[in-house]
C-alpha cells in the first residue's frame, strides 16, 4: 500500500493509504439456500477446494469462501499468483447461532455436549484461516472487528497495514448477516436474513490508480466525534462496488471517527479498464 | 523507517498484574497454574488453568462503574488504561492521537456467554450489541485515535502489535496501545477439552504445563492481558519517558495446511522468524533469547522445533530458548502480547526466563532450553514465536533500549 502524505484541499496536511482494487467477488444467501454453497462454493472457473471442507463451517465463512471464489473467477485475476498473498476477513458477530446452540448445549449436557469445532470454525479468525487453507495462500491472515463496526475495521487495517514490498497483494473479505438474526426463530415469518459476503482483491496501488483511499486528516481535524449514527455495512460497499460502471465521480466516502475517511473512487477504476 | 518503542505496561496476568511483580515471578520460576472449578454448575473434578481472581480497575477510575461493566470490557479496559498510566500519557490524551489496537478472538462470544451464564439472554437479541468493547475503551478513555480488534488465534496479540507499529512508523498515530486479552469461560474451556488440546495430567496443577517435555500432554488454559503503549523512539527521548524496549520487527506467514494443527513443513513458520529477523535488521547470530510459542502439545512443540532449526540455522544450538506457558499456561488471544512482555522483563534485566516442568526434554526438541531456573546473561536481542489455529504464524523482534 502506498503511503503519501499530501495536502489536501483545505490546505491541511494529511496521510492517505492507497490500494488498487482489482477484483471483487460477491455472494450471497439465506439460510436455506445456504446448504448448497456449502456443498460447492465456487462458480465456473473458481479453483476447486477440497471435497466438504467446509462442513463444519461457521455460515460466514461459507460465504467469505464463495466470494472470493467468484472474485478469483474474474478475468482480471487471471494469471496471478495468489501463493504469497494475505487474508483480512473483517466480520459482523461470527458464530452467533452456533454460540446461542452451544449455550444450549452445555445447560443441558455439560462439557461433552460442547463440539470441539467451536474454537477452530466458530471463531473471527476463522473465515480467514479457512480461506487460506483450502485456496493456498501463504501470506499473513487474521480477522478484524466482529461488531458493527467491522467494515471500518477492516477497511482500515488493509490499507495500513502491510508495508510496499511486505505482501504482493491480499485479500479483504467482508461477511455479514442482513438483518441480524435472531437464533431460533430462523423459519418465522418475516425472519428470513441474507448472508452476504464480499471479497476485494488489493495490490499496492499508486495514487493515480488507486481504488480505495485512506485518508488521514492532519492533526487540528483530529477531534472527539460522536459515534457514527451508521457504520458502514458491507451493503453499502456492495452497493458502491456495483455502480461502479457508471458516472465518474467518487463512488463512496465515509467519514470514520478519529479524523480517518475512506473512499472507494470509481472514476480510477474506469481509468483501468480504458487502459 | 521510524523506530518504535514500548513505554507504557497495562499487564493483567497469573503471574501478576505490574511489570516488576510478573516480571519477579516469571524470573523466580512460579507458575500461575492452579485447580480451579470452571464450569459453573458441573460438579465433576475441578479443571487446571492459570486464572486470574480480580481485574483491577486503572487509575483513577471509579470501582463501582468499573464492577458493572462485563468481565470482558474490565479485561480490556484495565490493561489499556494501566499501559496509558504507566506510559505518563494519562494527562496527555486531549493533545495525542492515541490508537488502540487489541487481539481478541471472542469478544461477542464470550460477552454472550457470560451474559447467558447470568440467566441473560443477549445472544438473541442482536439491537443490544450496538458497540464493541474496543470502541467502549477508546470512548471510555478518551482516546482520539483509530480503534480496532483483530483475531488471529493464538497470535492475535502479535498481528496487534505489528499493526499499532504500523500505525506509529507511518504516523498515522503519535501513540499506540496495543496488545491482546481473553478469558477462560465454560464454554470455551469445554471446546479445547474436546479438541484433546487441553492437558489432562493427574497430580499436581503446577506440573501440568510442561512445553518440549517428553511427558507433555496438551496445553493449560490462561486468562488475561497485556497492553503495551507504543510510540516513536524521538518522541519518547523527548518526553524523557522511561523506555522498556524497542519493537523492532515482525514477520508472519501462513501455513496453509490445517485448521487446528501446524504443518509438518516448518518453512512457513521458519519464515515467519526470518522476515522479522530481516526487519529487525538482526541476523540469527544477533539473537539473545527466544521466547517459544511451545504450548506443550506434542505435535506443536515438535514442529517449532523445526522451524527454530530451520530459522537460526547453525545459531540454534547457542541461543537459549524458554516457553513461559510452563508458567502463565496458554493465554490465547492475549499469548503473544504477554510472551512480548515476557521478552521486555529479559532486556530489563538481563536474564532469560525459564521452562519450568522441563524435566525430560524430548529428543526431538532439541534446541538450547533453559530448564527450571532463570539464567543471567546479556539480552540485546530478543523474540517470540506465536502460533496460532489455521496456521497464522507470526514472531515480534524486541531488542534492548539504547
Amino acid at each position: 500500500m502506498v503511503l503519501s502524505p499530501v495536502v489536501d484541499e483545505t490546505g491541511s496536511d494529511c496521510l492517505t493509504f492507497d490500494a488498487c482494487l482489482l477484483a471483487h467477488g460477491l455472494a450471497e444467501a439465506t439460510r436455506t439456500g445456504l446448504a448448497g454453497l456449502r456443498e460447492q462454493p465456487g462458480v465456473q472457473g473458481s479453483p476447486p477446494i477440497p471435497p466438504r471442507f467446509l462442513r463444519s463451517a461457521d455460515e460466514q465463512t461459507v460465504l467469505g469462501m464463495a466470494a472470493v471464489l467468484r472474485a478469483i473467477a474474474d478475468p482480471a485475476l487471471s494469471g496471478v499468483p495468489f501463493g504469497n498473498w494475505g487474508v483480512l476477513a473483517a466480520q459482523r458477530f461470527p458464530g452467533r447461532a452456533s454460540g446461542a446452540a452451544s449455550f444450549d448445549r452445555f445447560v443441558q449436557g455439560g462439557l461433552p455436549a460442547i463440539s470441539p469445532h467451536l474454537i477452530p470454525q466458530h471463531s473471527l479468525h476463522s473465515a480467514a484461516s479457512a480461506i487460506s487453507i483450502a485456496l493456498g495462500f501463504h501470506g499473513p491472515h487474521f480477522g478484524i472487528g466482529g461488531g458493527v463496526e467491522a467494515v471500518a475495521e477492516g477497511l482500515t487495517a488493509a490499507l495500513t497495514l502491510f508495508r510496499p514490498g511486505s505482501v504482493p497483494g491480499l485479500w479483504l473479505v467482508f461477511t455479514e448477516w442482513d438483518p441480524e438474526p435472531v437464533p431460533g426463530r430462523e423459519g418465522v415469518a418475516g425472519s428470513e436474513s441474507v448472508c452476504r459476503g464480499l471479497a476485494m482483491a488489493l495490490v499496492p496501488g499508486a495514487r493515480s490508480a488507486a481504488g480505495l483511499r485512506l485518508t488521514v486528516q492532519g492533526r487540528s481535524e483530529a477531534t472527539d466525534d460522536e459515534q457514527p449514527s451508521n457504520w458502514p455495512t458491507v451493503s453499502d460497499l456492495v452497493a458502491s462496488l456495483s455502480e461502479a460502471r457508471q458516472a465518474a465521480c467518487r463512488a463512496w466516502a465515509r467519514d470514520l471517527p478519529w479524523g480517518i475517511r475512506i473512499e472507494h473512487n470509481r472514476r480510477h477504476q474506469r481509468q483501468k479498464k480504458a487502459a | 523507517m521510524t523506530q518504535v518503542c514500548i513505554t507504557g505496561v497495562g499487564a493483567v496476568t497469573p503471574l501478576g498484574h505490574s511489570f516488576s511483580t510478573f516480571a519477579d515471578n516469571l524470573l523466580s520460576g512460579k507458575s500461575g497454574v492452579a485447580t480451579h472449578r470452571l464450569l459453573g454448575n458441573d460438579a465433576s473434578a475441578p479443571q487446571i488453568a492459570a486464572a486470574v481472581d480480580e481485574i483491577p480497575s486503572p487509575p483513577q477510575w471509579d470501582r463501582g462503574a468499573f464492577g458493572r461493566l462485563n468481565r470482558m470490557e474490565q479485561l480490556a479496559l484495565s490493561c489499556t488504561g494501566l499501559a496509558l498510566d504507566d506510559a505518563g500519557l494519562q494527562d496527555r490524551r486531549d493533545k495525542l492521537r492515541i490508537g488502540l489496537v487489541l487481539g481478541m478472538g471472542g469478544e461477542h462470544m464470550h460477552i454472550w456467554e457470560l451474559d447467558r451464564l447470568q440467566g441473560g439472554n443477549r445472544v438473541e437479541e442482536p439491537g443490544r450489541d450496538t458497540q464493541s468493547v474496543v470502541y467502549s475503551v477508546t470512548s471510555a478513555l478518551g482516546l482520539r485515535g483509530p480503534g480496532l480488534a483483530v483475531a488471529a488465534a493464538c497470535a492475535s496479540g502479535a498481528i496487534a502489535l505489528a499493526l499499532g507499529r504500523r500505525w506509529v512508523q507511518t504516523g498515522m498515530v503519535d501513540v499506540c496501545l496495543a496488545g491482546g486479552c481473553d478469558l477462560i469461560t465454560p464454554l470455551c474451556y469445554a471446546a479445547f477439552y474436546n479438541l484433546r488440546a487441553l492437558s489432562r495430567r493427574e497430580g499436581a496443577a503446577e506440573s501440568a504445563s510442561r512445553p518440549f517435555d517428553r511427558d507433555r500432554d496438551g496445553f493449560v488454559m490462561g486468562e488475561g492481558g497485556t497492553v503495551l503503549a507504543l510510540e516513536p523512539v524521538g518522541a519518547a527521548r523527548r518526553r524523557r519517558a522511561k523506555i522498556y524496549g524497542n519493537l523492532a520487527g515482525f514477520g508472519a506467514a501462513s501455513d496453509a495446511s490445517h485448521m487446528v494443527i501446524p504443518s509438518s513443513d516448518p518453512q512457513h513458520a521458519a519464515k515467519a522468524m526470518r522476515m522479522a529477523m530481516d526487519d529487525a535488521r538482526v541476523t540469527p547470530d544477533d539473537v539473545d533469547y527466544v521466547n517459544a510459542h511451545a504450548t506443550s502439545t506434542t505435535v506443536g512443540d515438535r514442529a517449532e522445533t523445526a522451524a527454530l532449526q530451520l530459522a537460526l540455522g547453525p545459531a540454534v544450538d547457542s541461543v537459549p530458548v524458554s516457553a513461559t506457558k510452563s508458567m502463565t499456561g496458554h493465554l490465547l488471544s492475549a499469548a503473544a502480547a504477554v510472551e512480548a512482555l515476557a521478552c521486555l522483563v529479559a532486556l530489563h534485566y538481563q536474564a532469560v526466563p525459564p521452562t519450568i516442568n522441563l524435566d525430560h526434554p524430548d529428543p526431538e526438541c532439541r534446541l538450547r532450553h533453559v530448564p527450571h531456573k532463570a539464567e543471567s546473561r546479556p539480552v540485546r536481542v530478543a523474540f517470540s514465536n506465536s502460533f496460532g489455529f489455521g496456521g497464522a504464524n507470526t514472531c515480534l523482534v524486541l531488542t534492548k533500549a539504547a
